[in-house]
């Protein structure tokens, strides 16, 4: 298990992540959510060592991940930058990655790049933001190590690639099961496959809960305002709108469905809605202190 | 520690170059010997009977120290385009800044092992090409075959070699390191400042000569060069504190953004 606990990261101008207390248990699939800088690379670049933490622990099984090659070894973050160098062609970017990630397949590597239309004989360099980005996937899918963070995996990948990135993930999962962390912002698309989601906001985390239960916790009430108004009196609210007599209110709390009113209507919220009230309201809030 | 990968990237590396420059130099020693060749076609051939043999000889005492010299600018600059592509590689690939450091110090210790015996070898190719060119032979052959200057001891000129190497590598990776952790203001600010130092600190010392801070600079210096074997010893000590600066400087330094 990877944990961080009240991790802080501060620049000068501002503060990327604020108590940051995680957890990522071993052989689940992770949605890491939020909005444009809410500290989601900033997270992880922390927990890769990439940049050193202003406060707080990282740690894996008890033991502290900066700057501890072992356990570094079983950690592979993926993020936006190309950190290979420029003229290395892809074959030998799979090669030494196999030199530093033992169990790196490169096999494994050789046939989905086949399938994506990754040419490994082509220089890093010479490969566009797409393919980038595919080059990446191919590599995180083959290294094997217990815990992969993909940042962004599908950046600039059109539709086919995208839904042959999320196959080959789940297919990878099943077969050797371990633990990805998906930084994303296509919710939908990452919603079926994830098992656990992380929202962080404003360097803050939001929330950490299983995707079912936070869903079955999240949902629209709409009629009348007097009838809204009289079956959410204590329960939290996210967000409401009213439109002349009527009023929709988005709500965060387990529904005993015997109970609401048959004027009301009741509707779930998928992930992607859930996350944007719960982040509007985190802002909303944040806003008025 | 993962360091055998490390290590193996690092000198992997250098290899391209490496080889590339041992090509050049090769080709330029054939294109000198061709165009003596030619002049000696055009002149006339040498004969040992004459002086001329000695005075192939003697200058040849400076030449190794030519090929050294020539091997170690090769070497610092070589070593100042090493820091950054292989810091982002093996952040790439997990590995921790003191694996990635201890392997650097390896590759500096083998690479300048390495170049010190490809530079002796190289002055003795030479020196056999010359022999059989110009019909070289007897005392003269002794003579040249002794790389160090008379009165010298060789191993001592070979040590000191390797430690001058070890000096510029580490000279260029602390330079290259420095480069990468300053902001863009500091890059401009950097060298405008070593310059105004260097040439503050030239006037004030021939200003202030008999000042006891001057002076005791130029003990210290003179203390550092006064023997090969004080040469040696400070050559590795300077070495060591710029591979301990870097180090400082590598311990914290993150990976910055390249988009």
């Amino acid at each position: 298990m990877i944990e961080t606990k009240n991790l802080c990261k501060s620049y000068r101008k501002s503060e990327a992540l604020i108590d940051a207390s995680l957890r990522f248990e071993e052989n689940k699939i992770y949605g890491l959510l939020g909005r444009n800088g809410a500290g989601k690379t900033t997270l992880l670049n922390c927990i890769d060592g990439r940049i050193f933490s202003s406060s707080g622990e990282i740690l894996m099984d008890g033991e502290p991940i900066p700057e501890n090659d072992k356990k570094l070894n079983d950690i592979y973050l993926m993020t936006e930058q190309m950190l290979y160098p420029e003229n290395m062609k892809i074959k030998n970017i799979f090669k030494w990655s196999a030199n530093f990630y033992p169990d790196f397949d490169i096999p494994y590597a050789m046939r989905i790049s086949e399938k994506f239309g990754l040419d490994v004989n082509k220089k890093s360099k010479a490969l566009s933001t797409g393919y980038s980005s595919i080059l990446k996937c191919v590599i995180s899918l083959s290294v094997n190590t217990k815990y992969v963070f993909f940042d962004e995996p599908v950046l600039g990948l059109d539709a086919n690639h995208r839904d042959l990135f999320y196959r080959l993930l789940i297919e990878k999962f099943s077969e050797e099961p371990f633990t990805a962390v998906v930084s994303t912002h296509l919710i939908d698309e990452v919603a079926s496959i994830i098992e656990d989601v992380i929202i962080i906001e404003q360097g803050r985390v939001l929330r950490q809960d299983s995707c079912e239960q936070l869903l079955k916790n999240g949902y629209t009430i709409s009629g009348r305002a007097a009838d809204v108004d009289s079956f959410i009196i204590g329960k939290q609210i996210l967000s409401a709108d009213s439109i002349g007599g009527l009023k929709t209110v988005c709500v965060m709390e387990p529904l005993d469905r015997s109970k609401v009113p048959p004027e009301l209507d009741v509707t779930k919220l998928d992930l992607q809605k859930l996350f944007i009230q719960m982040t509007n309201a985190a802002e909303d809030e944040s806003k008025a202190l | 520690m993962n360091i055998n990968p490390t290590l193996k990237y690092q000198i992997g590396d250098q290899k391209k170059s490496f080889f590339i420059f041992w090509i050049i130099m090769c080709g330029l020693l054939v294109l000198t010997f061709v165009a003596s060749m030619i002049l000696m076609a055009v002149y006339g051939s040498f004969d040992s009977s004459n002086d001329t043999a000695t005075q192939i000889v003697t200058p040849f005492y400076g030449y190794y120290m030519f090929v050294a010299s020539v091997c170690g600018i090769y070497l610092f600059f070589s070593s100042i385009g090493s820091f950054k592509e292989n810091f982002l590689m093996m952040q790439q690939n997990s590995v921790s800044r003191k694996s990635m450091f201890v392997a650097r110090l390896e590759t500096i210790g083998i690479m300048s092992l390495i170049m010190t015996v490809c530079a002796l070898v190289f002055y003795y190719l030479t020196w056999a090409v010359l022999r059989i060119m110009f019909m070289i032979e007897g005392s003269s052959d002794t003579m040249a075959l002794s790389f160090a200057e008379p009165n010298s001891n060789a191993i001592l000129t070979l040590v000191e070699t390797l430690c001058g190497f070890l000096l510029l590598m580490a000279i260029g990776y602390f330079i290259t390191v420095l480069f990468y952790r300053l902001n863009k203001t500091g890059k401009i600010l950097v060298p405008i400042l070593v310059c105004v130092l260097f040439a503050v600190f030239s006037t004030l010392s021939s200003i202030f000569a008999s000042h006891p801070i001057v002076m005791a600079l130029e003990k210290f210096w003179l203390l550092c060069s006064a023997t090969m074997s004080a040469q040696i010893i400070s050559q590795f000590c300077f070495a060591a504190a710029f591979m301990l600066v870097s180090w400082l400087l590598i311990r914290r330094a993150p990976v910055k953004r390249t988009i």
